[in-house]
């Protein structure tokens, strides 16, 4: 009796073991089900591999496209053109700095006491001083002008901001030295001229007027913003079909943004 | 009443599992179905011995571990060798759980 208990015993704890091995192959089992990726995910992966494939392979084929094209007799040349337009332009638009022979104008009020009679305003330097002036060296042949270090380019205008003048967005403050780079005789003579500007606006009023003539002046390039947000290109522009423009002018204003990052870099 | 104590500590096994919380490791996949199917074999094997009323707890043992063992080290020999043996020990020991139910 006591035997057969044994064998019992011994059965029952076999038992035991058989159901917790049981237990925990289960468990392995289903934890290597729920580890394993989702049905089509082998397809997913190959498929995105076939398309970095083809991205990679399009890629090399325009890559060699451009290069052939580069190849073709008349590009560089084509180039060559491009570079020294895009040289006269930026020279143009005031986004090279420059330097050269000029005048050193400096302009400032009027130091003595006006009489009790005189409007004192008349005695200050006003914006449409500095507008006239660059105007006179404009027409006398300047090839750049800076107005206290401000490059003045064609969308350069010039304010009354209360004490100061602004040119663009740039605050102007007293001395106002104008440089203008030319043939530095021929500008003074222009300016200095009988009956011109300076003799009938600006010493019959007692302003500090002082030009002197330098032989190297310095003009820095011009710094503002670029912005053609409302210009497109005409219709004279027969080079460019109706349907180009708008892109064009895209292309325009990114070739700015391109000029004005190389003028900053430049100073 | 071999049955209901078989049957009982089967349950009280599966509790235990249940309430232990472990898994067998993956890479030992292959031995824990060897050691099952020879557990499995030795308490029908013994179950019968208890019937026949011949149960003799050296044999049960020793024929438990004898053939585990050897179901292991082929298993793991095999996969020394490169040759699986792993689908052949599970199916001699299938064969003998087969075998053990009294078809008569």
């Amino acid at each position: 009796m006591l035997r057969v208990r044994g064998s019992q015993v011994v059965l029952g704890l076999a038992s035991v073991l058989l159901g917790m091995l049981l237990v925990f192959q289960y468990r392995a089992g289903t934890g290597l089900r729920r580890d394993l990726p989702p049905p089509g995910y082998n397809e997913l992966a190959s498929h995105i591999e076939r398309l970095e494939v083809e991205a990679r392979v399009r890629g090399q084929r325009l890559e060699e496209e451009i290069g052939a094209l580069r190849e073709l007799p008349g590009a560089a040349k084509a180039g060559a053109d491009y570079d020294e337009e895009l040289r006269l332009l930026r020279l143009a638009s005031g986004l090279y700095p420059l330097s050269g022979p000029g005048l050193e104008i400096v302009l400032e009020d009027s130091g003595g006491e006006g009489l009790a009679f005189v409007d004192p305003n008349l005695l200050l330097v006003h914006y449409d001083h500095l507008l006239f002036l660059v105007n006179e060296l404009w027409v006398a042949g300047a090839e750049a002008v800076a107005v206290n270090g401000e490059r003045v380019v064609a969308q350069t205008g010039f304010t009354c901001a209360g004490p100061l003048i602004l040119a663009g967005t740039k605050r102007l403050a007293p001395p106002y030295v104008i440089h203008a780079l030319g043939d530095p005789a021929a500008l003074r003579a222009a300016l200095t001229m009988p009956g011109g500007f300076i003799e009938a606006q600006i010493q019959p009023y007692g302003l500090g007027l002082t030009i002197t003539e330098k032989s190297d002046l310095f003009i820095p390039a011009y710094r503002g913003d670029l912005v053609f947000d409302h210009a497109r290109l005409g219709r004279e522009d027969s080079h460019t079909p109706p349907d180009k423009r708008e892109d064009a002018c895209v292309h325009i204003r990114a070739y700015a943004e391109e000029l004005t990052e190389d003028g900053r870099a430049g100073d | 009443m071999i049955w209901v104590s078989s049957l009982f500590g089967l349950a009280f096994g599966v509790f235990l599992g249940l309430v232990i919380p472990w898994q067998i490791p993956l890479a030992y996949g292959k031995y824990s179905v060897v050691l099952i199917l020879a557990v499995a074999d030795a308490v029908l094997s013994g179950i019968q011995a208890y019937k026949r009323e011949d149960f003799s707890l050296s044999r049960f043992g020793g024929g438990f571990f004898a053939l585990a063992g050897l179901g292991l080290f082929l298993v793991w020999f095999g996969e020394r060798l490169g040759v699986d043996f792993f689908p052949g020990v599970v199916v001699v020991f299938c064969l003998r759980l087969f075998w053990r139910v009294p078809l008569r």
